[in-house]
């Protein structure tokens, strides 16, 4: 599509000088586009890592877990859990993926995790809390990565949106328009140097 | 068990009685055929059928939800204690049966307070101790309505909390204090084979305490506060042993009576980390020392047998009932249900 402009050599100068941006943007940009891809890959790879082992962890973990109380009636789990004292807190940092703000979680925990006696509960709850502590990181993990994948996501979204708008819109409509331009030059300059021919002979011809 | 035979055994004429209705409400208790019929049943319904086919109507769960069936279970252990306690020539001696439920309260009441909250709590009506009394003392401070060693209990679990902040703390102290008045009325009863019993209970409960010090990375220093006084084993000697490798713990019990219990307990935990095979040996052990009770005519032990057999088929009854309800298969449930009592 030709742009609305004056065909007039100002702006086909600024016309070119902008389709010289567009290129260079449209070849950063590219390159912007193909670095988010490679590095979303490679996220979803550990994603998926990460998953899969929490997927595992927990599923042996609740195993666990419910094996330690099979013993124990809703009463005396009730009164165990009636009174968590373990505080976690998650602090969020950002780091700079292409221009991409990505938190980062860092987990803390304070406080006891046993808040109940040792003679009246199963020894293997002990064990089956202490298990599943551990896989809090993991979750947490995964939080981030499942966030960073998400924002990696819609600025590739986004990437890929300008790209195809420059590589098939604005740099063929600019090519075009220059193209235009410089045949309505051209044919100006071409009818300029006929009339000036024709007012040659005319003179000549007096 | 036969090394608890002697000559002061089988010779308590008053409780012929009890012994003889025991002979017959023994018939009812779970036998390892039945166990294996109710592990092996599709799925819950039909596992719960298998009781009343085996005329055990005892155990009917209208409601299959787990606080229903819980509270069925919870009535029976309460028929079950009132029941040796009227067939008992003695029944203030089951009174130490009861202090388990007291306890629990206790625990349970202090971590109400301690939250700020005064409604409904997960207490058992099983006790020796109304619940109202315990209401009042610990949440108003008027203690006239339970006895002064309690009272101590609860103020010392109280400022344990406050300073320590730790409600692991406030726990281990209510549950010294639950020994402590177990065995102050042992001393009142005066019975050979209850002091035998709770004194082997004492040792293998601080053998399994010493383990999960042990997960729960507490230092050698403290263990001493948290360990049980009234044993037979010497509490010094799972301290001396606490730092050193797992696999060298049994070796110092080899002339014991646990050893087998503490050698496969503790190989179980290196090699799988866990310590369920540990607490059921530990079940198994107690079980196995409570069959003396099948072959008294006339003494306590029977009864005690009888009770304790019937809190096994409790507990029994309650792993394939949480295993069913969640999948388990049965090779698992078998792995970790309890011996038998008959």
């Amino acid at each position: 599509m030709i742009l609305a402009v004056n065909p007039n050599r100002m702006e086909l100068l600024k016309l070119k000088r902008r389709l010289e941006l567009a290129n260079r943007g449209y070849k950063l940009l590219k390159d912007k586009r193909d670095a988010l891809i490679q590095k979303f890959i490679k996220l979803v790879y550990e994603n998926k890592r990460v998953r899969e082992e929490f997927d595992r962890k927990i599923r042996e973990r609740t195993n666990e877990f419910l094996l330690a109380t099979i013993c124990m009636g809703e009463n005396d789990l009730n009164s165990i859990f009636m009174f968590p004292q373990r505080l976690t807190k998650v602090k969020t940092e950002y780091s700079n993926i292409m221009s991409v703000k990505v938190p980062k979680y860092q987990i803390t925990e304070k406080g006891n995790l046993f808040t109940y006696g040792m003679i009246d509960t199963s020894p293997e709850l002990d064990n089956s809390l202490k298990k599943y502590q551990e896989i809090a990181p993991l979750m947490i993990k995964m939080a981030e990565l499942d966030k960073a994948i998400v924002l990696l996501t819609e600025e590739i979204e986004k990437t890929r949106r300008r790209v195809n708008a420059l590589e098939y819109v604005m740099i063929p409509n600019l090519e075009d328009t220059i193209k235009f331009i410089t045949m309505k030059l051209d044919e100006m300059a071409r009818s300029s140097n006929s009339a000036i021919m024709r007012i040659k002979e005319m003179i000549r011809g007096e | 068990m036969l090394k608890n035979i002697n000559e002061s055994t089988n010779t308590l004429e008053e409780y012929g009685y009890a012994c003889g209705r025991i002979r017959d409400l023994e018939k009812y208790l779970l036998n390892k055929e039945i166990i294996h019929k109710m592990i092996e049943s599709q799925d819950l319904e039909k596992s719960l059928r298998v009781l009343a086919e085996n005329n055990l109507s005892e155990y009917s769960f209208e409601k299959l939800d787990s606080s229903s069936i819980d509270q069925v279970l919870v009535n029976i252990s309460k028929r079950n204690l009132n029941l040796i306690s009227e067939i008992s020539p003695y029944p203030y001696l089951f009174q130490l049966f009861s202090w388990k439920h007291d306890f629990h309260n206790i625990k349970v009441l202090l971590k109400a307070k301690m939250l700020g909250k005064k409604e409904l709590f997960p207490l058992y009506d099983l006790g020796n101790l109304s619940l109202n009394g315990l209401h009042a003392a610990v949440f108003e401070g008027k203690y006239q309505l339970i006895p002064i060693k309690i009272k101590r209990f609860i103020k010392q679990a109280e400022e344990g909390y406050l300073k320590y902040d730790s409600l692991q703390l406030m726990e281990v102290s209510i549950d010294k204090g639950y020994y402590e008045t177990i065995f102050e009325q042992l001393e009142d009863i005066n019975q050979d084979f209850l002091f035998y019993y709770y004194k082997t209970e004492v040792d293998l409960l601080n053998l399994i305490i010493t383990c999960r010090c042990k997960i729960r990375e507490i230092h050698k220093s403290k263990l001493a506060e948290i360990l049980i006084k009234y044993g037979q084993l010497s509490t010094q000697k799972l301290i001396d042993i606490y730092d050193n490798p797992l696999h060298s713990w049994s070796n110092n019990f080899q002339k014991s009576d646990y050893f087998m219990v503490i050698e496969q307990g503790i190989k179980h935990w290196i090699e799988k980390n866990s310590l369920l095979k540990f607490e059921q040996m530990i079940d198994n052990y107690l079980l196995n020392l409570l069959k003396i009770g099948k072959y008294t005519t006339f003494g306590l032990e029977c009864v005690i047998g009888y009770y304790y057999a019937k809190e096994n088929d409790l507990k029994n009854i309650r792993i394939i009932i949480n295993g069913k309800k969640n999948s388990l298969s049965d090779i698992m449930i078998k792995k970790y249900i309890r011996d038998t009592y008959v």
